[in-house]
């Protein structure tokens, strides 16, 4: 390989990038078009839910819990009369969940009366949500365990027992609440998306920009008219990924700089690290989107393979829906699937703050993956026809 | 095909095979050509010029008993190869995004040419094409002739020992069409040139052809040697109307082709059919209105249509020659 070479090509392809205006609006756009969308639609944030307050108690305890729920702004409290009122207003919809707040309630929580014990039942607070609404009231069972840990209720170890209405409301399935928000209390969902949304981009749109372009190229007859030059396959190869490549890592900082000026959303760790993983994961995307145009004879079929090959891998990687939920199937799938490792070390690095020892493993996994691309992409391309 | 005259070829194909998944693309193409000429490469849509012509610019996977471009091994990785020649492409496949200059300058200096050489090869490139009043615009808003010769004169930048063209001038106005051949005769005496084509007249120009039928060449040789072995005669019939005189001639057992021009019939005898020159003179010119019918040498249409009757016959012209 030669550098001089590989300059030239760089340089032909940022000149002839840099005039297609809509392919620089394209590599603008997506990325800050897919982080504004995600992180405000799919964000798991809880935010005035409706929740009904049956206070059986009616205790300065059971006062102060509510009055400290309010004032999270994450839920409404609607005081409700009785049983039946919380019933009908579930079924309707008024409600997303309510909160059943038990008579003695403030007795039992009081130090003086002693350890709960078995002649005397430690109080229970039953939280009843919308079967119907899992991922709503799934986030709004493990604020509310939260909130309430944070309150003299959680410090008396006031249990708390969740049941879902609706479908599965006969089951009576009974749950304790866990409070799973170690690194992110306030479970606000968009540091969740912003990290996220950072392997959307580089997963799926990285893949499809270069796909079709390599396709593009392919088709105008320029990748042949190279080939019959002395640049050989791994400098053409370079000479269209690289430029592309440092666009989207200048993405992944106009990505950053958006989540953080917009919505406070900066890297909990250390940017140039985040900036240094991201860059290097394009190497999986750039490879996988070289494989397909290779496989590809035209740009809407490579579109097409990048979406169904893309999209499902995608929605498996714990993007949107956590691999955990899964079925166990599907759960080790995730485990080949690149994007799933490095959603996970970018959560790591935006929410936990982790450095490279942390993430070292999924690095690894990633790195194994991306030289297997890599030489995948490579004899891919280099075939002559 | 060996072509007459030929030694130390810079092409020598025996048996080249193309197979694009079970469809084959060429049946085994024997081909051999030497020296600095013009080469051309004729026959019906779909009978393989395009795929011979990548095959021999290195692009493609082939299978063969010999075939060796340039001394390099068209089974063995071609890269070598690909460096040394000039391949022009049935459609533009320069960069539209970039200017003449500037694609220029990438041609050269991905053949390592220094920006002086480029400069001064570029500038004596685009005063032959008429390009360079053009110099600073993007390749994109070029005329389709203007496309062409801009393709040319890069394939022609780093002086290749071989220059292969795919119909150059299809689609190109008749005015850029002989610009690109005036170049093209040029360099007939320094390059290989191998070059397809549909143009009759251009087939004319060619020293050598080798015509391609179903994915084989069934003739090869010059357009003279190629004509001397048509087995047709073709005979001029004057009279005052042309188109009635050809109707009635094609009604003539051993009449195979018939077409009128403004001034006189043209018709087409194979000469298994034929019943000798006088019988047929004598025969035409009974026909009504007829002044006079002469036997006239064989032109390339007579010989391209020749070639294309026989062709399914697989039976190589060049050979009986």
């Amino acid at each position: 390989m030669k550098l001089a070479r590989l300059l030239v090509l760089m340089r032909r392809e940022a000149l002839a990038t840099l005039r297609d205006p809509f392919t620089v609006s394209i590599l603008i756009a997506v990325p800050l078009v897919a982080l504004l969308l995600f992180s405000s639609i799919l964000s798991t944030s809880v935010e005035y839910l409706p929740m009904g307050v049956l206070d059986l108690d009616r205790s300065p305890a059971s006062r102060r819990l509510v009055a400290g729920l309010a004032a999270t702004r994450s839920f409404q409290p609607i005081a409700l009369a009785n049983r039946d009122q919380l019933d009908e207003m579930l079924r309707d919809g008024g409600l997303s969940l309510a909160l059943v707040l038990p008579d003695g309630l403030d007795r039992g929580l009081r130090p003086d009366l002693g350890p709960a014990g078995p002649g005397r039942a430690r109080p229970q607070v039953q939280v009843i949500y919308d079967g119907a609404e899992t991922v709503l009231a799934g986030n709004a069972e493990s604020f509310l365990g939260a909130t309430m840990a944070a309150t003299a209720l959680g410090d008396a170890g006031v249990p708390a027992i969740v049941r879902a209405s609706g479908a599965s409301a006969g089951s009576g399935s009974v749950v304790r609440v866990v409070t799973r928000a170690l690194f992110n209390p306030a479970l606000d969902g968009k540091p969740y998306m912003v990290a996220g949304t950072f392997g959307f981009v580089l997963s799926f749109a990285t893949t499809l920009i270069i796909a079709v372009s390599v396709v593009n190229e392919r088709a105008a007859g320029t990748f042949e008219q190279l080939q019959v030059t002395p640049a050989t396959n791994l400098e053409i190869v370079l000479g269209k990924v690289l430029p592309l490549g440092a666009v989207f890592s200048l993405d992944v900082i106009l990505m950053m700089l958006a989540a953080g000026f917009l919505w406070g959303v900066w890297p909990a760790g250390s940017a140039v690290f985040f900036l240094l993983v991201s860059t290097f994961y394009q190497v999986v995307s750039l490879s996988l989107g070289l494989i397909i145009s290779a496989t590809s004879a035209t740009a809407q079929e490579a579109v097409a393979k990048t979406v169904l090959l893309a999209t499902p891998l995608i929605q498996l990687s714990g993007f949107a829906l956590p691999i955990d939920n899964m079925a166990w199937a599907f759960r080790w799938f995730a485990e080949v699937i690149p994007a799933t490792h490095y959603i996970r070390v970018s959560r790591a690095i935006y929410l936990r703050g982790e450095g490279p020892l942390d993430v070292a493993g999924e690095l690894g996994v990633i790195v194994l993956m991306g030289a297997g691309l890599v030489a995948l992409a490579l004899r891919a391309v280099g075939r002559r026809a | 095909m060996a072509l007459a005259g030929v030694a130390a070829p810079a092409i020598e194909l025996r048996a080249l095979r193309k197979h694009y998944g079970s469809r084959a693309a060429l049946r085994g193409i024997d081909l051999a050509a030497a020296g600095p000429q013009i080469l051309g490469v004729v026959g019906p849509d779909g009978a393989g010029k395009t795929t011979l012509l990548r095959a021999l610019a290195g692009l493609l996977e082939v299978e063969a008993e010999r075939s060796i471009v340039l001394g390099f091994d068209l089974r063995e990785d071609t890269a070598p190869l690909r460096a040394k020649l000039g391949y022009v492409p049935q459609s533009f496949g320069l960069y539209r995004e970039l200017s003449i200059r500037e694609n220029l300058l990438v041609t050269g200096r991905l053949h390592g040419l220094p920006d002086r050489a480029i400069a001064a090869r570029g500038e004596m490139l685009l005063g032959r094409t008429g390009l360079r009043p053009f110099i600073d615009r993007p390749a994109g808003a070029l005329s389709g002739g203007m496309k062409q010769k801009l393709a040319i004169a890069s394939a022609l930048l780093a002086e290749p020992r071989l220059l292969v063209l795919d119909e150059p001038t299809a689609g190109v106005d008749i005015v850029a069409r002989d610009e690109i051949w005036a170049i093209l005769n040029e360099r007939r005496a320094e390059v290989l040139i191998v070059v397809s084509t549909s143009y009759l007249n251009e087939v004319e120009m060619c020293d050598r052809l080798a015509y391609l039928e179903g994915g084989r060449v069934v003739a090869a040789g010059s357009p003279a040697e190629l004509r001397a072995a048509t087995p047709f005669e073709l005979y001029r019939v004057w009279g005052a109307a042309p188109r009635a005189i050809a109707r009635e001639a094609r009604e003539l057992a051993f009449v195979s082709g018939v077409a009128a021009t403004g001034q006189y019939a043209r018709i087409e005898v194979p000469s298994e059919r034929s019943p000798g020159e006088a019988a047929v003179r004598a025969a035409l010119e009974r026909l009504p209105g007829v002044v006079l019918a002469e036997a006239a040498a064989i032109d390339i249409e007579a010989m391209m249509r020749a070639l294309a009757a026989t062709a399914s016959e697989a039976t190589p012209v060049g050979a009986r020659a």
